[in-house]
């Protein structure tokens, strides 16, 4: 299966999915005009490569931004992780924030109350 | 090359040049029109369309340049292409850089190197034409702009018909601010006032988007918060929240399933109740700060869960603060605007530092904290481009 790449641009993430190895980023800040359609790729290829592999997942979010539009597409992100959990796929989610940023914190500590999912929160 | 039925005008003294160019243009089915001045060519060239014309540098009584700037200020279509002598390299650029499309070396001709020739008229067609094309997108583009920032602009106006207006918000809060910021023109955060029986409900919310999906959002909270508050008589803040997350839910057709739109709001909200003597706040993803007059910050946490969008739970409740009244207490309710504007050289201002600031207005008249705010922002954001819609507002008792 081919990696999923997409640059880092203003207003939206840089996105490594390595399909070798299962570790898969998302970094930078997120406030695209239309996040729906900036994500969907990404919902794509993370179903896909769910369905297709084996290989146990690591998801690092290492964001400094994002709008309330990209927050849902983050929910869409994290229910395809908890599915794939719940069905046996080892997955490890790193939430990395500022160390100084107490809304990104937050932001993490809000999502991973309605997600059974552990969150790991790494500070940078 | 296919020259059937092109009309092409050559402007050259030299009839043997003339009859040469005619000749050859004409095998390949172009109808030929020569001038041998200056003067008759700008007047042929003006007096019927051409599909190209060919203008030697050297004239009689004309500079070749000055035909062509004659030509082009009526006329930015017909490809131009000039005939120079050898070694006249600066005025054929000059000419380049005044609207000509192309050039062509008289000793060419002699050459009769017609396969080069034809080439050189069929990239000065082709740039020509480019220019035209892209002349008109940019007309179309300008055009377009124009349509929807006129009508953005008028949208704006019935936002702005909507919001509170500066003579009701000094009827009901005695001291007060908003400093309001859209990003552009069209808002997702928007504000709310209403009295009730004794109460003033005021409301600071920040909806799911900017612009016109913000400002579309905007108007359905503003609505459902009239018919809760004014029409229903909800006076309590926790349930006046669980009545707009439904309101929210029903009027988007939200349910179970996550392909729905997840659009909703953060709002802070807070219930003053002068007869009572109490305030009352609850929030959705939104805290309210309250700085006493000797300038020590409480803040009140609202609840982590937004208004609308995506849910597990079956029902959705919030939480209601009280805090007794007491005068001199100023009261903030902001949406994320603020504290997530990036700045030029730092990252974004953060919630610490938002905090920090609202200390350090203490004491301060708020009309002269809706200055400093807006100082505040412009020195943190620089060069920077503003990311997110910013309303800031303060209630003083």
């Amino acid at each position: 299966m081919d990696n999923l790449t997409i640059d880092k641009a203003k207003a939206t993430p840089r996105i490594f999915f390595d399909a070798t190895n299962g570790v898969l980023d998302i970094e930078g800040d997120s406030y695209p005009e239309n996040s729906m359609q900036f994500y969907q790729p990404v919902f794509q290829w993370l179903n896909t490569f769910i369905a297709q592999t084996t290989t146990p997942i690591t998801f690092n979010f290492r964001l400094d931004y994002f709008n309330t539009s990209s927050s849902k597409c983050i929910l869409n992100i994290l229910e395809i992780l908890e599915r794939a959990s719940t069905s046996g796929r080892p997955v490890t989610l790193n939430w990395h924030f500022h160390e100084d940023d107490d809304d990104m914190k937050e932001h993490g500590e809000e999502f991973a109350e309605d997600f059974s999912i552990s969150f790991n929160f790494i500070p940078f | 090359m296919n020259l059937t039925g092109k009309r092409i005008l050559t402007i050259d003294d030299s009839t043997t040049t003339r009859m040469y160019l005619s000749k050859m243009l004409e095998r390949y089915g172009a109808t030929v029109v020569g001038a041998a001045t200056g003067q008759e060519g700008v007047e042929k060239a003006l007096g019927s369309r051409f599909d190209l014309v060919l203008l030697d540098l050297m004239l009689p009584d004309l500079h070749g340049t000055e035909v062509l700037a004659m030509a082009r200020t009526y006329d930015q279509v017909t490809p131009i292409v000039m005939l120079s002598g050898e070694g006249r390299i600066h005025a054929v650029l000059d000419a380049l850089g005044q609207g000509a499309d192309g050039y062509i070396e008289k000793s060419d001709l002699a050459a009769i190197d017609t396969v080069g020739f034809l080439y050189s008229l069929e990239r000065a067609i082709e740039r020509r034409a480019a220019i035209v094309e892209q002349k008109r997108l940019q007309a179309e583009l300008a055009e377009k702009n124009t349509e929807i920032l006129d009508s953005i602009n008028y949208a704006s106006r019935i936002v702005r018909a909507i919001l509170p207006a500066e003579e009701q918000m000094s009827r009901l809060l005695r001291e007060h601010f908003v400093f309001f910021k859209p990003r552009n023109i069209l808002s997702g955060d928007f504000y709310w006032i209403h009295d009730i029986g004794g109460s003033v409900v005021f409301a600071v919310a920040d909806c799911t988007g900017h612009g016109v999906p913000g400002a579309m959002m905007s108007v359905i909270g503003h609505t459902l918060l009239n018919q809760i508050v004014v029409e229903e008589q909800t006076s309590e803040p926790a349930l006046i929240l669980e009545k707009l997350h439904v309101g929210i839910r029903k009027a988007l057709k939200q349910g179970e399933n996550s392909a729905d739109t997840q659009d909703g709001m953060d709002i802070a909200l807070l219930r003053i109740d002068f007869r009572e003597r109490g305030v009352i706040f609850a929030g959705a993803k939104r805290p309210l700060y309250c700085v006493s007059p000797t300038g020590s910050l409480t803040e009140l946490p609202g609840d982590r869960k937004a208004i609308g969008g995506r849910q597990i739970e079956k029902t959705r409740t919030y939480t209601s603060h009280w805090l007794p009244f007491e005068a001199g207490l100023t009261f903030y309710l902001a949406t994320d605007g603020f504290a997530d504007q990036p700045g030029g050289t730092v990252r974004k201002y953060g919630s610490r530092r938002f905090k920090q600031f609202l200390t350090e207005l203490h004491g301060r008249s708020l009309a002269e904290q809706k200055e400093a705010f807006a100082r505040e922002l412009a020195a943190h954001q620089g060069d920077e481009e503003q990311r997110d819609d910013i309303l800031v507002a303060g209630v003083r008792l």
